[in-house]
């Protein structure tokens, strides 16, 4: 089993589909102006 | 490390108990992460402050250069090792955000250049693979472990296809640890060679994503060279992860035949369940920023939060790496491994150099 996969074990959405969610959720703080000024 | 960890199941555990397991793990990689920009930085400062010519070494070395010594010199600590283990969610995470960097119709165009060197290339290292178990005399499922590897996306295709093939856990710990291994040489080896050939940011990028087998070392591989050539690699890594399903489902047909078995279930049903779900949020970002979604200072903050995340993941690969576990692992695989995929790397960077006279990259 990898790493991911022992991440996910028992988990209803995938590992994929929980880093989906978060990236989209991010992207959409960052849109309505609740996440701004991240510097690299 | 990656392989004896691997195959462990965990107890169950509940949901507050996971986080909170996670915790300790996720602020090393973040430690790691950030110790390696701030040696970056700080380096740069004394060179300009002391009128000093020093190499600048990119903050993704020094993050992995420091996982590597915690891990092979320290150890990893059981404590850690759950939270180690999101780095590949992170790096997921980061690929879904980096989409806002790409315009969809460049998303095409590249990753249909990105298609056809891939399925060149999948079809030359799965013959080559085979080739190569046989005259080392490696078990059949050990060379198709190792064949799927090389040619698709690393430890996730090789797990997907374990259990699609029903092969041994001592073979796909063997793989494993051979593809790890490689992908580790391939962040010392690539950069230079790419800087040696003058390539461009594009076509070492390209490169990138469809000669290095693991997605966290070919983005790890990428950005060594430059932002520029880890967003391309990322666009043709993934064009290459997406084609998961096609070939576990080939392996997994061709074995089923071969046992005198037959394959269950619905194979469209098969190929989504083995298909990247990221991919389609990749895609989504992509889609969102092509049509001005975001305003141009929102697309800056998204693409940093992805360097972030990117951040954690670098931090894993050198974490993750355990030279001594993949000694005991045996010279064979590694063998196997390594001349394929020196010959696949040569091939790939052939091909790269070949599209770029054939399409305007």
């Amino acid at each position: 089993m990898s790493d991911a996969a022992k991440l996910n074990r028992k988990s209803v959405l995938s590992l994929d589909a929980w880093a989906v969610i978060l990236a989209l959720t991010l992207a959409g703080l960052v849109r309505i102006g609740l996440v701004k000024h991240i510097t690299w | 490390m990656a392989t004896s960890s691997v195959l462990t199941a965990p107890r169950p555990l509940s949901w507050p108990q996971k986080f909170l397991n996670l915790l300790p793990g996720v602020a090393l990689l973040a430690i790691v992460g950030m110790g390696g920009k701030l040696l970056e930085q700080s380096i740069a400062r004394y060179s300009k402050a002391h009128h000093l010519v020093l190499p600048n070494i990119e903050y993704v070395l020094w993050a992995i250069g420091i996982g590597l010594l915690i891990s092979n010199v320290f150890g990893v600590a059981e404590i850690f090792k759950p939270g180690i283990a999101t780095y590949e969610f992170w790096l997921k995470s980061g690929i879904v955000l980096l989409g806002s960097r790409f315009i969809l119709a460049d998303v095409f165009k590249l990753g249909a250049v990105s298609l056809v060197l891939v399925l060149v290339e999948l079809g030359l290292s799965i013959a080559l693979m085979t080739l190569l178990g046989r005259v080392f005399k490696l078990s059949p499922k050990l060379t198709t472990l190792l064949a799927v590897g090389s040619s698709i996306c690393g430890v996730s295709a090789i797990i997907a296809t374990k259990g699609a093939i029903d092969a041994d856990d001592e073979d796909a710990s063997f793989a494993i640890a051979a593809i790890l291994a490689l992908g580790a040489l391939a962040l010392f080896t690539f950069p230079p060679i790419g800087h040696a050939l003058g390539m461009s940011d594009r076509l070492y990028g390209l490169w990138a994503g469809t000669g290095v087998d693991n997605t966290a070392e070919a983005v790890a591989a990428g950005a060594l060279y430059s932002d520029a050539a880890a967003k391309i690699a990322v666009l043709a890594k993934t064009t290459r992860n997406a084609l998961i399903g096609f070939v576990v489902l080939g392996y997994a047909l061709y074995w089923a035949a071969r046992e005198g078995r037959s394959v269950q279930g619905n194979k469209a049903a098969f190929l989504w369940q083995k298909f990247p779900k990221f991919v389609l949020g990749f895609l989504l970002v992509s889609a969102l920023a092509s049509v001005s979604f975001f305003s141009r200072d929102q697309l800056s903050n998204i693409a940093n939060l992805s360097k972030w995340a990117f951040l954690l993941t670098f931090a894993g690969v050198g974490l993750k790496i355990n030279f001594r576990d993949m000694r005991k692992q045996g010279l064979r695989p590694f063998l196997v491994g390594a001349i394929g995929e020196v010959v696949i790397a040569v091939i790939t960077l052939g091909l790269v150099l070949v599209a770029s006279k054939v399409v305007k990259i």
